[in-house]
């Protein structure tokens, strides 16, 4: 009968070491929500367990004008916090949908992430709000972007010694929006979501960010698209037309809950509205 | 929120009231026991290895290493079980063959679906019961999966069961039907109604409309999964705890499968979380039994959600083709139905319902239906909710709303003019007795949702009927006298919507006490008599005769202790209200209470019982159901809104209104999941990718509005109360009517099942032209 030792330290440094001495045989356990399935299933059979829902970083707290997000928070603080609320609400709104309740109250920010799941709700309303990553290892820290995290599905750059400790929200201006499309209302993955942030100035797109999830193996950022918007002024006929423009550049794929015809489609539909519903139009 | 239109004059103290139902506070407060609530000194946890093909030779298992994992204390496969030879019985509303009862809940020799059960272990802990899986090994040779009916009804189609010949089915079918000569064949059995002269009533009709339909395989979804606690005496007695519909089935079914003697066995109910018809036969309990014999200690064994939607039974999905012609009047001249029902692996799809309820509400003078049992890479159906009905109604309804259009014809209107009533043949024959089709469909048509104004773009209202002809079957009750006064009520019906509630108001009524003062009991299988499933909506129509003849066996009983103590005949005694008095008066009447003291004195306890046969399935209490719905079309994404949806439904009488309402409300709503999302989704090698409810998608309570419900009461004569059963027929009609507003709404007929949004979405741009002018809906 295999089983797994089980790790809880109180201190950072416990677990940094952990994962210094045994990084490769250790799994990260956070909320579970996406582990315990594997486990019960026999997907998954870890050789140890290091839970990090000990080692305080679970917090949201205000950072040169935007957020520093613990790694361990859970998705329902992250929906219903003001501080989320005042600088972030695409965050929260995208937090507020995911799941179901019980699953908010146990999933983790920084699970959500390092999962990497294609169908995941946290990463492209983070991708447009430029956020970075802080990774933690004995060797010291380093902070990426988070659009260079991802390497495909379930494979970022996080190497074995290191931890994913924050999400830092940098303060960024501009509206946003996020739209989801599954296939109920509550309680689906997703089959396509959008977030987009538009920076207006004197009445013309300064700035904008068009994020596709659940299209390709990653979150993929639509930078033609957002070029289509830069120095114009927002009409419905641009959005459908920077919307045309980033269906080529998702490359949706075909899985069980959509075919990549339909994933085409419904993007399209997906970032106009988003597109429409950040500018106010 | 719930119009009532009573039927009937007759006045009652606690029928048609809402107590709060007596297992209710154990059950919010978590008290009550489910089947995988049992636990017993010394006991095993069993798990069983399922089968990772759709299809295949079983060449050889090994299980040494497997035995000899510290902890493992027994292992089962095929080779354990009896050989049982092919009995057909019928068991509630399906017909069961024992010998591929056998098969299916232990594969022996050939696999023939994803998770079909081929070995099961019973280790001291779950884990260790799991471990032992992975290490039994198990060489499979693979062949051709067949999935579909379509796929398993061509000629050079792989065969599932060579043993099944065409020969067997031949001479009930007519001429240039698929069975042909003797030879293999995955067609399992046809049934075919025929009346009046199909060829003339085409040529009568104005319109002609002909389809081809196809459903998905969906499952019934209840929340608890599949469970059995089994005990094996030292003398040869088995009692098996377990959540099931019919304790009596589960002994019977046992018995057979482990060449026992029925009499060894006990079935203790345990409470039930859902069922909807999944729950009527076994899969787990023989193996319990087996490996608590092995292992001469008690085995528990529970089904995960992957295994309950991969190894139990679902429904049939179907492939049905369709036509049905109207005279410019609305008058429908003549229909017919070709329908294939996917049996899964074994023999026993709900076809000869499906067939018997396809136009079940309609009065067609010239009819031909054939329905075909077609075996399939699945696991075998099990009964859900009105088995076969909602396939074939979807077909009919959708053709019936075409025709309304084409005749430019009101769809209710339609439905009144074509409505069965008293003395119309059913489409297998006999005629209806007193039914309420027609007060069903007036009823929605006066309704605030019918006559209200449906506006805006992308919307549409679509109405739809549905038939089930409901059970009578076999059950057994006794109420007992307690000291106080109050009485117990004992039936064998495992009480899966609210029936102890009816049970205890049954007999309340007929006693003159409150319901509170009846407490419903629910007994095991040597503690009651023989009683038949919980299933084709028949307990508070079955059960509740049999609780009324017992209840008035102890009217009879306390008239003849009042006659004793007063000196009087038995016949000059009255009961009313509770109270024994004298026809001569003379005497104090006596409360219930009051005789309830002096029984020891006047001959012993009360007790009453009956047991009965209300008939066979279909003889008694037949229903009717219509649901209105209005739907919003995404035109972008193709996505469905359900805005607001009314169901009517003849209930007969309403015992318990509230359960009456609460039963319509959840056969909609799992009847609006078959229609938009819910489907079984294999790959190409006939493995079940969605296996749990993440992505076997039922709608959860924010996708429905509030279902608004009409109760309808057209006595049933052939019942003392009125009953009519009202469990199932409410899902049977709510795909169509989805269907037939998503045509108003958006100009698309969708003929297959689910009409998820990438599928509604293709067909929208497939820009089908309307063939018609689209009426309102909406009567002012
Ligand atoms: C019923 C259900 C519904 C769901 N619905 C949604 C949905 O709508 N949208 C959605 O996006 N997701 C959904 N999920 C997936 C899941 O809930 C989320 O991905 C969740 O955020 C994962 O967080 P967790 O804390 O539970 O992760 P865990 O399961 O604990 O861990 C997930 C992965 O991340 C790693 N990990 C966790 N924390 C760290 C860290 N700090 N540093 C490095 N690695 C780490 C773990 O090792 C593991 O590989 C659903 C899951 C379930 C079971």
């Amino acid at each position: 009968m295999p089983t797994a030792e089980y790790f809880a330290p109180t201190e950072l440094r416990d677990a940094l070491r952990l994962l210094a001495e045994r990084g490769n045989q250790i799994t990260i356990l956070a909320g579970g929500t996406d582990l315990v399935p594997q486990f019960n299933c026999r997907e998954l059979r870890p050789h140890a367990l290091l839970y990090i829902g000990k080692l305080g970083l679970n917090y949201i707290i205000a950072k040169n004008g935007g957020l520093a997000v613990g790694s361990a928070t859970s998705l329902e603080e992250i929906a219903t916090n003001r501080l989320v609320f005042e600088r972030a609400p695409v965050l929260a709104q995208a937090a507020a949908e995911m799941g179901n309740p019980t699953i908010r109250n146990v999933a983790t920010i920084g699970g959500n992430l390092a999962t990497a799941s294609r169908a995941a709700d946290m990463p492209p309303p983070l991708l447009a709000l430029d956020a970075e990553l802080s990774l933690v290892s004995e060797r010291g820290e380093r902070v990426i972007p988070i659009g260079e995290f991802f390497k495909r599905a379930h494979k970022t750059v996080r190497l074995a010694d290191e931890l994913l400790t924050e999400i830092r929200i940098p303060s960024v201006k501009g509206q946003t929006a996020f739209v989801r499309h599954g296939r109920r209302k509550v309680f689906s993955c997703c089959v396509a979501s959008v977030a987009v942030r538009v920076v207006m100035d004197g009445g013309k797109c300064a700035d904008a960010r068009i994020v596709a999830g659940s299209m390709a193996s990653t979150p993929v950022r639509c930078l033609g698209a957002e070029g289509i918007l830069q120095g114009k002024h927002l009409t419905s006929e641009l959005a459908v037309e920077a919307a045309a423009q980033a269906v080529g550049e998702c490359k949706p794929i075909d899985d069980d809950r959509a075919t990549a015809w339909y994933r085409r489609r419904v993007i399209k539909v997906l970032i106009e509205r988003a597109i429409n519903r950040a500018s106010d139009l | 929120m719930a119009d009532s239109t009573n039927g009937s004059s007759r006045s009652f103290r606690v029928i048609g009231t809402r107590p709060i139902r007596h297992d209710g506070i154990e059950k919010v407060t978590g008290q009550a026991k489910y089947g995988a609530d049992y636990a017993f000194p010394g006991m095993l946890y069993g798990k069983v290895l399922r089968s990772p093909h759709a299809h295949a030779r079983i060449k050889a298992i090994r299980t040494e290493q497997a035995a000899a994992l510290p902890g493992v204390q027994a292992i089962i496969t095929g080779a354990d079980f009896p050989d049982i030879p092919g009995t057909t019985a019928m068991m509630g509303e399906l017909i069961v063959n024992t010998h591929y009862l056998s098969l299916n809940v232990m594969a022996r020799g050939k696999v023939l679906y994803d998770g079909h059960a081929v070995a099961a272990v019973a280790a001291t802990s779950p884990h260790i019961a799991e471990e032992a899986l992975r290490l039994i090994e198990v060489d499979y040779e693979p062949l051709p999966p067949v999935m579909t009916a379509a796929a398993a009804m061509k000629p050079d189609a792989p065969i599932l069961l060579p043993e099944i010949r065409s020969k067997f089915i031949a001479g009930r079918t007519d001429p240039g039907s698929p069975e042909g000569p003797d030879q293999p064949t995955n067609v399992a059995a046809h049934i075919q109604f025929q009346r009046g002269d199909l060829a003339a009533g085409f040529r009568e009709a104005d319109y002609v409309v002909e389809r081809e339909f196809r459903t998905a395989t969906v499952h019934q979804g209840y929340i608890e999964p599949h469970n059995a606690v089994a005990l094996y005496n030292s003398d040869g007695h088995a009692t098996i705890y377990c959540s099931t519909q019919g304790t009596f089935n589960v002994r019977t079914f046992t018995a057979t499968l482990l060449k026992m003697a029925e009499g060894d066995i006990r079935v203790v109910p345990a409470e039930i979380g859902g069922g909807f018809g999944g729950k009527t036969t076994v899969y787990l309990e023989p193996l319990a039994v087996l490996l608590a014999r092995k292992s001469g200690r008690p085995v528990k064994m529970t089904m995960n959600r992957a295994e309950v939607l991969r190894a139990s039974g679902p429904t049939s999905g179907t492939w049905i083709k369709a036509k049905m012609g109207a005279a410019r009047d609305g008058k429908i001249t003549a229909a017919q139905f070709w329908m294939a029902y996917e049996a899964g692996a074994f023999p026993g799809s709900p076809f000869a319902p499906g067939a018997m309820c396809c136009t079940g509400p309609y009065n067609i003078p010239n009819l031909l239906i054939d329905s075909y049992d077609v075996l399939v890479n699945r696991p075998k159906v099990a009964a859900y909710r009105a088995p076969g009905s909602p396939s074939s109604a979807f077909a009919c309804e959708s053709l019936l709303d075409e025709l309304a259009l084409r005749c430019g014809i009101d769809p209710l209107e339609m439905r009144i003019l074509n409505g069965a009533h008293e003395g119309t043949p059913q489409p297998a024959g006999p005629p209806y007795k007193r039914i309420g089709f027609i007060e069903t469909c007036a009823a929605m048509k006066n309704s605030a949702h019918y006559r209200s104004r449906l506006e805006g773009s992308n919307r549409g209202r679509g109405v739809a009927a549905g038939f089930w002809f409901n059970g009578g079957l076999q059950s057994s009750a006794a109420v007992n006298l307690h000291p106080d006064g109050t009485l117990s009520v004992v039936t064998g019906s495992v009480d899966i919507g609210g029936s102890r509630a009816a049970m205890a108001m049954v007999a309340a009524e007929v006693l003159g006490v409150a319901a509170e003062d009846v407490r419903p009991i629910v007994a095991d299988t040597d503690s009651i008599g023989h009683t038949d499933v919980t299933g084709g909506s028949r307990i508070t129509l079955a059960t509740g005769m049999a609780v009324y003849e017992a209840a008035e066996d102890v009217v009879r009983q306390l008239k003849q202790r009042a006659a004793k103590l007063w000196e009087k005949k038995p016949e000059e005694i009255e009961f009313s209200n509770g109270r024994l008095s004298a026809i001569d008066n003379g005497v104090k009447p006596l409360t219930l209470k009051e005789i309830a003291t002096r029984l020891a004195r006047t001959g012993g306890p009360i007790s009453g019982r009956a047991t009965l046969n209300a008939g066979a399935v279909g003889a008694v209490g037949n229903a009717f159901a219509v649901t209105c719905v209005d739907v919003e079309v995404d035109p972008d994404t193709g996505k469905v809104k359900i805005l607001r949806c009314t169901v009517a439904q003849d209930v007969g009488r309403a015992i318990h209104p509230a359960y009456v309402e609460g039963q319509m409300q959840g056969g909609t709503a799992q009847g609006i999941g078959w229609a938009l999302n819910e489907e079984y989704v294999y790959d190409e090698h006939g493995i079940l990718r969605n296996t749990g409810f993440l992505d076997y998608r039922m709608p959860t309570c924010l996708d429905l509005p509030m279902i608004e419900t009409i109760v309808v009461e057209v006595p049933n004569p052939g019942h003392p109360l009125g009953v009519r059963g009202v469990g199932e027929v409410s899902i049977v009609s709510p795909m169509a009517a989805v269907a037939n507003a998503i045509y108003r709404a958006v100009g698309v007929r969708m003929t297959e099942l689910p009409m998820p949004p990438p599928r509604l979405l293709k067909a929208m741009l497939q820009d089908q032209p309307r063939t018609e002018e689209l009426h309102p809906v909406a009567a002012d």
